[in-house]
């Protein structure tokens, strides 16, 4: 199932808050489970079997592993820790590359279930005694099927501490209705005018232009949109999650663009792979290869041909330029050209994230500087803008804080008229949602596929 | 319980879970490729028997050819029965392939029969049309299907269950 | 006094929980009322608007569980469903069209709320083979009168009309090329220029990928010519059957804002009258007009109630000439002019028609054969060489 659903909206969500709500603390989590399950198990009740067997199979492990420890028996605790992660990354390289189709949420699961392991490893968490909550860590049905990616340390922190007051669950919708409007309005939008610009042959470089900006602003607005949902509906349940997107596109660099962009992913590495190898308390050569293991995982963690290793290998190129070469030498140059440049830059790289192929990829390069013989500019390009202006501007706005900010200080602290404004703005807003559920087959979360 | 007793627990448990996991990998290979040793007589039989005959006709072989593009004789074995009127889309094709090397082009002719269909009936023929939405196209190692009538999932089923 | 720091936050958290929870309140409230509406409601089968039937509440099966197919089924089956679909629907076109939007499912909202499908493109395979057959077809009966006619969709004559900078295909050289490509056996009828020539008198309809009776009309005038009609004293009379007609474009593009008249034509100065056969249903008429087709969503079928695989017409003109005509729809409003000019019409659709054409053109005596097809249709149609080929 996804949060962009009629289903999910009127059907399913209601009926969890209610629940969830109602009864009594000790069985939250046992609904919480089992809803999670259904929410899962929803269009493909056999890829349950596989994400119930790996809860279990990592359950069982994660025991063993500390038991282990608890027995002094370090040899023992590496071993097991290596079998274990062999298994659980065996299972994702099956699906990747052996049948070529991913039961959803198994790259984000994964490093859900691995994360686990590394923490219990690494003694930054206690193992988890209660199959219950080991399950609710991983089927959580928010971040099952496509993240944030939350450490089990954290997450085991948050179920420690679970508090619940009407602010969270105030604060929570807020967030998930933000993140409903930037995906279905903005996102799934900017996915039909793309989708134009693909379905031509031979299409003219502004034409191009136009098709990757479209692309770069819709990927945006689609992951961060389901992530903002992810996180409202977690604390409308009192779990606190950190931000998975901070304005990436306003980045005045790469390496800052990936603590902007995905962020819960960027910490999984830093936190899991980075650090462990050394991370930057090392030589220089050690750290360049600390970096490039991280990115060429990055790539070939979001897809399973060449071109998302070139994708990877591509940032983490500009990542390792601007860490040893560039350094501060750029600090003079206007912060806005900087931005432009490293939009610049993503964008390009995006390229190679929606075509099919490398070739594919450098075909729609090529298309860009007019290599399919037509000009820069003709009259589908011209319609083609005309068309998604407005929507173009409307997201550019919005990938700054300047919308947010506006509305905050007009609805919150002027108040009155402005916050009934913001409230009728709010309920129109919702109204266009359904419509556009209503009159389409909805363009699913690209990241699905993950 | 001291942890050197538990760890036996967890280590059975986990390999116990590690088994399931390799058989669950297992089945999610198989399916597809497998070839069916059953004749062509007995599938039309079970198929045809599954399915509504009352509105549909057979097809000689300049019928199939003409409404399908492909030569009866390239095959082990085809069978067709197409509308009795031609405001109808009940129909069923059968095919039992030579080689599986054959079913894309199987797989193609019954595409573009589908579509002609559509075609013909989409704005006008609104029922013929939601018929057509419902059809199934079956194509599993030597033997192609393709059914269009009021229970197609009842044919399908008969079909696999004699594969 | 000015407010100090803390209570300027104080009142910032409390607009902001008020806020959040009006909202909160607003949206339950919604989602109660759309539970209960769509929970008690009774399931529609069908929808005009969209003219598909609505997906029905579907069967537990074990194999659709497994496969997912009855999860996708029921969501399809609840947005279906889901109360006041149409009003959603007209709220989505009407949003888009305000941002910018002016080409929905390849139907362009132009000028003059005239809706103007994207020509298709053609499948040039099917069309060298659909040619060759018309042309080998013709050959093998040199007695026999035989004309072609492709007519233009409203977006190639009306281009005037289309949404700025709109790009489409350039249909009529596709029409030019298969005028080219047809044989001296074949009679050319060119109603391009005719139709252009008259663009401004509604000869399309605005909501509907048909041709009017007042563009049938120009055609027919054009065609007169090359079949050897006379038309002598003959002239017509058009009535307006309908002024709330919403065809296939609205349907596709979701803008029911504008709704067509049909006119009808009866020919005056000639005193002829017919019996229309339709053997697939075994009904006779003495009108080619089906007027209960008006209550009906598609009201373009008051011609002959929609396609059929083969119509016959018999009528009292005194002459000995019977017209074949291999068709489409857009013949079903153009046969309206010919009946005083031919004792038999007969009409064909080969999508429909799984008899043998040679056999047809020996039991009616077929004298003169018209291929009238839109444009649209042609460029993709396979079944008219197959019918053909059959029968050579």
């Amino acid at each position: 199932m996804t949060f962009s659903s009629l289903l999910f909206l009127f059907l399913f969500m209601p009926v969890f808050l209610l629940l969830y709500h109602l009864v009594p603390g000790r069985v939250k989590m046992p609904v919480l489970l089992v809803l999670s399950f259904v929410f899962y198990a929803w269009g493909s009740p056999r890829n349950l079997i596989l994400l119930v067997l790996s809860i279990l199979f990592n359950y069982a492990a994660g025991l063993q592993i500390d038991a282990f420890i608890q027995m002094g028996r370090e040899s023992m605790v590496r071993i097991s820790t290596i079998l274990t992660v062999a298994v659980d990354l065996a299972v994702l390289c099956f699906f990747k590359y052996v049948t070529g189709t991913l039961p959803i949420g198994i790259s984000f699961y994964t490093f859900s279930v691995l994360s686990y392991i590394f923490d219990v490893y690494r003694e930054n968490a206690r193992a988890e005694t209660s199959p219950l909550y080991m399950a609710v860590y991983v089927a959580f049905f928010p971040k099952v099927i496509s993240g944030p990616i939350v450490r089990f340390c954290d997450f085991q922190e948050q179920l420690d501490n679970l508090r619940f007051s009407r602010s969270d669950l105030l604060v929570g919708l807020n967030m998930f209705l933000q993140g409903l409007f930037k995906k279905i309005l903005i996102a799934d939008t900017l996915g039909k005018a793309f989708g134009n610009v693909t379905s031509l042959s031979t299409m003219a470089g502004g034409t191009a232009w136009l098709g990757m900006i479209f692309y770069s602003l819709q990927l945006y607005f689609d992951f961060s949109g389901y992530s903002d949902m992810a996180i409202g509906l977690s604390r409308m349940m009192g779990f606190r999650f950190d931000k998975n997107f901070n304005y990436p596109y306003l980045s005045a660099n790469i390496s800052e663009f990936w603590r902007r962009w995905h962020i819960s992913l960027g910490a999984w590495f830093r936190n899991y792979v980075y650090i462990p190898m050394g991370g930057n308390r090392c030589s220089s050569l050690m750290q360049a290869r600390n970096l490039l293991t991280v990115w060429v995982l990055t790539g070939i963690w979001h897809g399973s041909t060449l071109n998302f290793l070139v994708w990877g290998l591509y940032h983490g190129f500009f990542v390792l330029l601007e860490k040893f070469v560039i350094k501060d030498r750029l600090e003079a140059v206007p912060v806005i050209v900087r931005i432009l440049i490293t939009d610049f830059l993503a964008f390009i790289g995006w390229v190679f994230f929606f075509s099919p192929s490398l070739g594919g990829a450098i075909h729609y390069l090529g298309q860009m500087v007019c290599m399919d013989g037509i000009g820069f500019w003709n009259q589908t390009t011209s319609f083609i803008l005309k068309e998604n202006l407005l929507l173009l501007i409307a997201a550019v706005l919005l990938c700054t804080p300047f919308v947010k900010n506006m509305h905050d200080h007009l609805a919150f602290r002027r108040g009155g008229v402005f916050r009934a404004v913001s409230v009728g703005i709010y309920v129109l807003l919702f109204f266009l949602c359904v419509a556009e559920l209503v009159s389409a087959t909805y363009t699913s979360f690209l990241y699905f596929k993950f | 319980m001291n942890p050197q007793r538990m760890s036996y627990v967890y280590t059975a448990l986990k390999w116990l879970a590690a088994g399931f996991l390799c058989i669950f990998l297992i089945t999610s290979l198989s399916g597809s490729d497998r070839t069916s040793g059953t004749s062509f007589q007995t599938m039309k039989d079970a198929v045809t028997g599954a399915c509504d005959m009352t509105k549909m006709q057979t097809a000689d072989n300049q019928m199939i050819k003409r409404l399908y593009g492909i030569d009866p004789g390239d095959y082990d074995g085809v069978t067709l029965s197409y509308p009795l009127t031609n405001m109808g889309a009940e129909e069923l094709f059968l095919v039992k392939l030579k080689d599986v090397s054959q079913q894309d082009a199987v797989r193609d002719a019954v595409d573009a029969r589908l579509v002609t269909q559509k075609n013909s009936f989409e704005g006008y023929g609104i029922d013929q049309y939601a018929m057509l939405e419902r059809s199934i196209v079956e194509i599993r190692g030597n033997y192609a299907l393709f059914i269009s009538g009021d229970n197609p999932q009842k044919v399908l089923n008969a079909f696999n269950n004699a594969f | 006094m000015r407010p100090t720091a803390r209570q300027k936050n104080k009142r910032i958290v409390k607009n902001v929980q008020e806020h959040h929870g009006l909202i909160l309140k607003i949206l339950s409230v919604i989602v109660l009322v759309t539970f209960v509406v769509n929970l008690v409601t009774p399931d529609k089968t069908y929808s005009a608007n969209e003219n598909r039937g609505l997906a029905q509440r579907p069967h537990f099966s074990l194999a659709s569980f497994k496969d997912g197919s009855l999860f996708s089924d029921y969501a399809s089956y609840y947005s279906d469903q889901f109360m006041l679909r149409d009003l959603w629907m007209s709220l989505s076109f009407t949003a888009n069209y305000l941002r910018g939007v002016r080409e929905f499912s390849n139907v362009f909202v132009g000028k003059n709320h005239y809706l103007l499908g994207s020509p298709e493109t053609p499948d040039e395979k099917a069309l060298q083979q659909t040619v060759q057959a018309m042309n080998s077809f013709a050959d093998i009966y040199p007695d026999i009168h035989t004309s072609a006619m492709v007519v233009p969709d409203s977006a190639s004559i009306l281009g005037d009309k289309l949404p700025g900078s709109a790009v489409i295909r350039n249909q009529l050289s596709d029409i030019d090329q298969i005028s080219a490509g047809l044989g001296a056996s074949i009679s050319w009828i060119n109603v391009v220029d005719a139709l252009k020539s008259h663009a401004s008198e509604e000869i399309y309809y605005h909501t509907d990928h048909h041709w009017t009776s007042a563009g049938a009309y120009e055609a027919f005038r054009k065609a007169a010519d090359v079949m050897g009609i006379d038309l002598g004293n003959v002239g017509y009379k058009f009535y307006t059957v309908s002024n709330s007609f919403q065809g296939t474009l609205s349907s596709k593009s979701g803008d029911h804002r504008y709704s067509d008249s049909i006119h009808v034509a009866e020919p005056t100065g000639i005193d002829v009258s017919y019996i229309v056969n339709y053997p697939d249903l075994q009904k006779r008429s003495p009108s080619v007009f089906v007027s209960e087709q008006l209550e009906e969503k598609d009201q373009y079928t008051v011609f002959f109630g929609g396609n059929h695989p083969v119509v016959e017409i018999q009528t009292t003109a005194n002459n000995d000439r019977n017209l074949l005509i291999f068709k489409d729809s857009y013949a079903n409003s153009f046969v309206q002019f010919l009946t005083p000019f031919f004792s038999r019409i007969v009409l064909i659709d080969p999508r429909y028609y799984y008899d043998d054409v040679s056999a047809a053109i020996n039991t009616y005596s077929i004298t003169d054969i018209l291929f009238l097809y839109s444009a649209d249709t042609l460029v993709k149609d396979t079944a008219l060489a197959d019918t053909l080929n059959t029968a050579m």
